[in-house]
């Protein structure tokens, strides 16, 4: 089957069918507030960081030209994360102090620096977005970046409403509530539905 | 009796199953032993020296300001710089020992080198630091050989729950399991289930 543009939005989904950028989804998107600011420093990060790489002259070493892809990222990351705080700074504290059940650390403080060194841009760029035309390739990284934003908010909105019984803040008449689906391992159980609901709606060839 | 504690040690501190860092790199790596125990091997490699090296850096020229906000936000240029020095440094090494290999090898020097994995790994070892923030920043202090035996045990880490996901990946992507969760959904259930059970021990 030929490939199109925006197959990356739902068919060939980053997270869902392709199982990318895993980690930030299954610990930070527990409630839908977090999954939006997530997916915007997601957004931001890597629109940019792929769109600037792109202009990286090709006939650079294949190895410098990640190791350019990756502190790109890390730069654009600054900007990102001053500009998620200036959005809303509650909710970008909320991420950062994202716990872990059991630990006293905050998980939350190392997985927006994580989104920098995301498999968008250190392999998918290198394997898929470069060997496309510019103008395609742009429609592409909006696509699955788009895609990418969709999987983590209903992440955020399932989870939210089973572990807390609301959506972004807002309470909803739940009977149970199972605050397990916030700790890192109800995140992979509701990835793995989600992926095999994802299945059931787009099959492969030869499903 | 040391070995079991050492095992629960690794569990109960895994990167996987504790923060979901490096799943994808894992499921990539699952897909045959060999590709597993070079990608892990590699990963325990870069990740301990990376720990040697950034330590170092924030210790000794004293770049502890960068644990504490909004500094902490250059972290992961720093991180950054530290990974590709060594991802340069481990191809070239590759490339002089193994040069018939090298053109199989250097996949895996990347996909072991970028990745949430290594770079969660170093900012697990300074975390201490950001809890402590303003106050102690001053008692941060250097040891390179814990630097190293934490980086070298995340790597050995990652080993373990490569090697427990393909113990059962054949199982998992067999036509028993339903077309909709054989694969990648039954793999990230999988893990869950084992996830819940570490949390249950921690």
């Amino acid at each position: 089957m030929k490939r199109n543009s925006t197959d990356g939005f739902l068919r060939r989904n980053a997270v869902l069918s392709l199982g990318m950028v895993i980690a930030p989804i299954v610990v930070c998107c527990d409630t839908l507030p977090k999954a939006v600011l997530l997916s915007l420093a997601f957004s931001c990060i890597t629109i940019t960081t792929v769109f600037i790489g792109s202009f990286y002259p090709r006939r650079l070493v294949y190895a410098v030209r990640v190791v350019l892809y990756a502190l790109t990222a890390a730069v654009v990351f600054i900007p990102t994360s001053l500009l998620c705080e200036y959005f809303s700074p509650s909710i970008y504290a909320a991420l950062e102090q994202t716990l872990i059940p059991g630990s006293m650390d905050m998980a939350g403080v190392m997985y927006l620096p994580l989104l920098s060194v995301n498999s968008f841009i250190v392999l998918h760029s290198e394997l898929y977005f470069y060997r496309q035309k510019k103008g395609q390739m742009f429609i592409s990284l909006v696509s699955h970046t788009a895609g990418f934003c969709l999987a983590a908010c209903l992440m955020g909105c399932i989870r939210e409403i089973l572990a807390y019984g609301s959506i972004w803040g807002h309470v909803v008449d739940m009977p149970l509530l199972m605050q397990g689906f916030s700790a890192p391992w109800g995140g992979f159980i509701v990835l793995g539905i989600l992926c095999a609901l994802h299945r059931v709606i787009f099959p492969k060839k030869g499903d | 009796m040391w070995l079991i504690s050492a095992m629960i040690s690794l569990l109960t501190t895994n990167l996987i199953f504790v923060r979901a860092l490096g799943t994808s790199t894992m499921m990539a790596a699952a897909k045959n032993r060999s590709n597993l125990a070079v990608l892990a091997v590699l990963m325990a490699v870069i990740s301990t020296l990376a720990c040697l090296v950034s330590g170092g850096l924030l210790s000794l020229l004293h770049l502890d300001v960068m644990l504490v906000h909004p500094w902490s936000l250059g972290l992961p240029l720093l991180y950054t710089a530290v990974i590709s020095l060594l991802y340069v440094l481990v191809l070239l090494v590759l490339y002089t020992a193994f040069r018939k290999r090298f053109g199989v090898l250097k996949k895996y020097v990347h996909l072991s080198a970028f990745n949430c994995a290594v770079m969660g790994t170093l900012y697990l070892m300074a975390e201490p630091a950001f809890l402590q923030e303003g106050e102690t920043l001053a008692a941060v202090h250097y040891d390179p050989l814990g630097a190293m035996w934490f980086g070298l045990q995340q790597g050995m880490g990652f080993l373990l729950a490569a090697l427990m996901l393909s113990a059962v990946r054949k199982r998992l992507y067999d036509d028993e399991v339903p077309a909709a969760f054989r694969g990648f959904p039954a793999v990230m259930v999988y893990i869950g289930l084992l996830s819940m059970a570490i949390f249950a021990i921690r």
